[in-house]
């Protein structure tokens, strides 16, 4: 105890705590992975599944292979593939740049013959918090046709996940005055709240996809952003990704690019306008700023800002991809 | 004086990376500098114009509650202007609340003590 009359000690001391408390906090947040479960698939005929809690691979390690129902092989047919468009007899994709608010903007239009070719994949395939890996890297390792990012589930500790019919967590989220978006099994988008519902209940309904970032921006073919509620986050500009549906079957993926000298970026509110403008009657806001990355048959072709202003993919949780 | 200039600093800071941070805001950051002016500088005030000087535990318990909250602040900023959640800053309102309340307790009873001391010489 003499030495904490030393003049500063204690005050080094619990500064020496304190830095290292926060640094801890800070750490575990934004940067230790925390694994809870490898990637499952939904069992055949739709029937709900859940992760095991199966021991999850540590830091590092590759993650254990996911047992997949064995099926028929079919022949893959010959596909027409440019910079632009992609076409075989069941997925169609176009790709367009648009130049609107002095932003590039990338627009995919996309017409698939079955609902089970829209998916989403988690990061090294395995279900965690701070679980990230390329959009691009994921985007190969499922031979994605179009890929975007999706709804950085890995980024909080809560709401709802269902990812390819499977549902891995079913805490609501914190922010739930934000609505999710809801895929189901026909290929239909509905808008949710997580307060009004369980994921179980959900599931249960069909949902096979439920992306929780939000907000909505199209409903019944209306912006549905609100100038008024979300003044400071909708006029601010920034690199956005969004997904829409035209009609059960028939989507668009937009992506803007921002932060940079030759992009601005765009608010919600403009993003809402090319998703409306695109014929969208239902579209919905996913992770933006550094997150919102586009990739078009194997490579990315927005210019992904990471770390502020610097160009660069930045890992991410989860993407939305056609394949 | 000490307790300004970290509440300035606080202000100072949020204006930094207010201005950084792609118009995500934190009214936790926001108000970061309450604790250190709110808690540290006017009572500091308060004693100087009463001519007293705080017990030795009192006074570091009670600054330590301050930089905890502050710390708080700074800390639920940070992980909100980020776009993410924590429960984590509960840590610090609770260790705050306990690091203040046993400095009013040391200096309540230093202030029972010394009447009796007086009594006793």
């Amino acid at each position: 105890m003499k030495f904490l009359r030393r003049p500063y000690a204690y005050a080094g001391l619990f500064a020496l705590f304190l830095a290292g408390l926060t640094a801890f906090f800070l750490l575990d947040t934004f940067v230790l992975p925390h694994a809870l479960s490898a990637a499952a698939t939904a069992t055949p005929e739709g029937a709900a599944a859940t992760p095991t809690a199966s021991p999850a691979p540590a830091a590092g390690e590759a993650p254990a292979a996911t047992a997949q129902p064995t099926a028929a092989a079919t022949p893959v047919p010959t596909a027409l593939v440019t910079d632009t468009a992609y076409r075989d007899g069941s997925i169609s994709v176009t790709l367009t740049t648009l130049r609107e608010y002095d932003t590039d903007i990338y627009v995919a239009d996309v017409v698939l013959s079955d609902a089970s070719q829209l998916k989403t994949a988690l990061a090294s395939d395995t279900f965690g918090l701070n679980v990230t890996e390329k959009a691009s890297v994921m985007a190969q390792t499922h031979d994605a046709v179009l890929a975007v990012n999706g709804d950085y589930y890995g980024a909080n500790a809560r709401g709802y996940v269902i990812k390819n019919g499977v549902l891995y967590r079913q805490t609501v989220r914190s922010d739930s005055a934000y609505d999710d978006l809801a895929v189901y099994a026909d290929g239909s988008f509905a808008i949710v709240n997580e307060a009004e519902t369980t994921a179980q209940a959900l599931l249960d309904a069909g949902v096979q996809q439920l992306f929780a970032f939000g907000p909505a921006l199209v409903e019944n073919s209306e912006i549905s952003v609100s100038t008024r509620e979300e003044v400071g986050q909708a006029m601010t500009s920034n690199p956005r990704t969004a997904i829409g549906m035209v009609s059960p079957l028939h989507y668009v993926f937009v992506v803007s690019d921002g932060r940079t000298s030759q992009s601005a970026g765009l608010s919600l509110y403009q993003l809402a306008q090319v998703l409306r403008d695109a014929g969208c009657t239902c579209a919905y806001n996913l992770g933006g700023g550094g997150s919102s990355t586009m990739v078009f048959n194997g490579e990315v072709v927005n210019n992904p800002t990471t770390g502020g202003k610097r160009s660069g993919e930045r890992a991410v949780s989860d993407i939305v991809y056609i394949g | 004086m000490t307790y300004a200039a970290v509440s300035a600093l606080c202000a100072l800071f949020y204006a930094v990376y207010r201005s950084l941070s792609f118009g995500e805001d934190s009214l936790f950051m926001r108000w970061m500098f309450v604790p250190p002016l709110a808690l540290g500088a006017l009572p500091a005030l308060f004693c100087l114009l009463l001519g007293r000087r705080p017990v030795r535990w009192a006074f570091y318990l009670w600054n330590s509650g301050v930089a905890l909250l502050a710390c708080g602040c700074l800390f639920r900023g940070i992980v909100e202007m980020s776009g993410r959640f924590t429960q984590y800053d509960r840590v610090y309102w609770v260790l705050g609340g306990a690091a203040l309340g046993a400095a009013l307790l040391r200096a309540v009873f230093a202030a029972h003590r010394q009447p009796q001391k007086r009594r006793g010489v």
